[in-house]
């Protein structure tokens, strides 16, 4: 088809679809009555489109409406834009929250931080001559071991989230399902938070 | 601003806390919405999912809802979105690419009336083609022509529910409309139809 065909075969489908203005719908009026070709044409859309519609009877399956009322109702209570739990509730969810990040970051530090403390000192180190010539008393080596690194960065089971507060987190909003100005809150929230804990 | 539809006067007494109202949205246009999900996924099970889930959305924003547009357009909008996020999916795309008809997929009769036997075949026949000629065009061509000649949405509705320009949809759909006649006139020769 050439390009003029293609440009007169497009404002004939448009035609079809009631999208030309009155003069482009009168150049194609005029076209259909000389055009066999243009009229087998518009026909050939025309019974195109009916097929379509015949295609697929817009029929909904029983019980989609009953199955959306469910998901409707298992929805959070809709809530006002600014209105959040208060404010004692957020900051326990965020504790909790920050805690369960702290621990988690912990847990995946843990083994290296081990690893630097125990492999390369005690091998590098010159045991004394006292210790080279008979096992070290467990007394000794926790004197000799180097320094631990400081540990009060890192949680203690104390400090982990009980699974009540877990629970909390849960049922308030997580991260993801915050907007961007509601999670500027949260980050700002717990700016306080560290802030108030510094000072 | 188009002139308030029932539609919109619903959605704005559903934003009211009218909930019979959205259940009449649902009830008006969740079939539609549902046929149109089903041309683009081409999964009844993932539609049916999709449709549930465009509703929601629509139950979730209320509050926010501003009458700018027909409520269907927005509807619309809402269910190509899904559906394209839905055919992004590694094992969807897939599926989405193959041209294999359903199997046992019964196509639908589209006499109604006492039709003799072979009218039947035929239609059934002719259906069925159809239906594998319309999952073989690309997405967006598809998608173009259903919203405009079978659900009646405007060249600016389509173009606003496909986040692209009139004249791009004003291609989509003729491409497509031409695909399908052509495609249908070369298996059909002796009936010379679409």
């Amino acid at each position: 088809m050439r390009d003029d065909e293609i440009l007169a075969d497009e404002r004939l489908s448009a035609y079809v679809d009631g999208e030309l203005d009155a003069d482009a719908r009168a150049e194609v009026e005029a076209l259909l009555r000389r055009s066999p070709e243009a009229r087998v044409r518009l026909d050939r859309f025309l019974a195109l489109d009916r097929s379509l519609r015949e295609l697929a009877p817009a029929e909904l399956p029983p019980g989609l409406e009953a199955s959306l009322r469910r998901r409707i109702d298992a929805e959070p209570a809709a809530r006002p834009r600014r209105a959040g739990p208060p404010r004692r509730l957020r900051r326990v969810a965020l504790a909790g929250f920050a805690a369960a990040a702290a621990a988690a970051l912990a847990l995946a530090l843990l083994p290296r931080g081990q690893s630097r403390q125990e492999d390369p000192p005690l091998a590098r180190q010159a045991p004394p001559p006292e210790l080279a010539r008979r096992d070290p008393a467990p007394e000794q080596l926790a004197r000799q071991a180097p320094p631990r690194p400081p540990t009060e960065e890192l949680p203690t089971p104390e400090d982990l989230p009980t699974a009540a507060e877990l629970l909390l987190v849960s049922d308030l909003e997580a991260p993801e399902d915050l907007e961007v100005i509601e999670l500027l809150d949260w980050l700002g929230e717990l700016d306080a938070l560290d802030r108030g804990g510094r000072g | 601003m188009q002139p308030i539809d029932d539609d919109v006067r619903s959605m704005l007494a559903f934003r009211d806390g009218d909930e019979r109202a959205f259940d009449a949205l649902f009830r008006r246009w969740a079939g539609p919405v549902l046929r149109y999900l089903e041309r683009l996924v081409r999964d009844r099970a993932v539609a049916e999912e999709l449709v549930q889930e465009a509703f929601l959305r629509v139950h979730r924003s209320r509050e926010r809802y501003r009458p700018d547009a027909r409520f269907s357009t927005w509807l619309y909008t809402i269910a190509t979105n899904l559906a394209r996020n839905e055919m992004r999916r590694p094992f969807r795309r897939a599926l989405h690419e193959s041209t294999d008809p359903e199997p046992g997929e019964a196509p639908r009769e589209l006499a109604s009336t006492g039709p003799a036997v072979d009218d039947v075949a035929h239609a059934r026949r002719t259906s069925a083609e159809l239906e594998r000629a319309l999952e073989e065009l690309p997405e967006r061509q598809r998608a173009a022509l259903w919203l405009s000649a079978v659900e009646g949405l405007s060249y600016a509705e389509v173009a606003q529910a496909l986040e692209t320009t009139e004249k791009s949809v004003k291609s989509l759909v003729h491409r497509a409309r031409a695909g399908l006649v052509d495609r249908m006139a070369e298996a059909h020769p002796e009936r010379g139809e679409a």
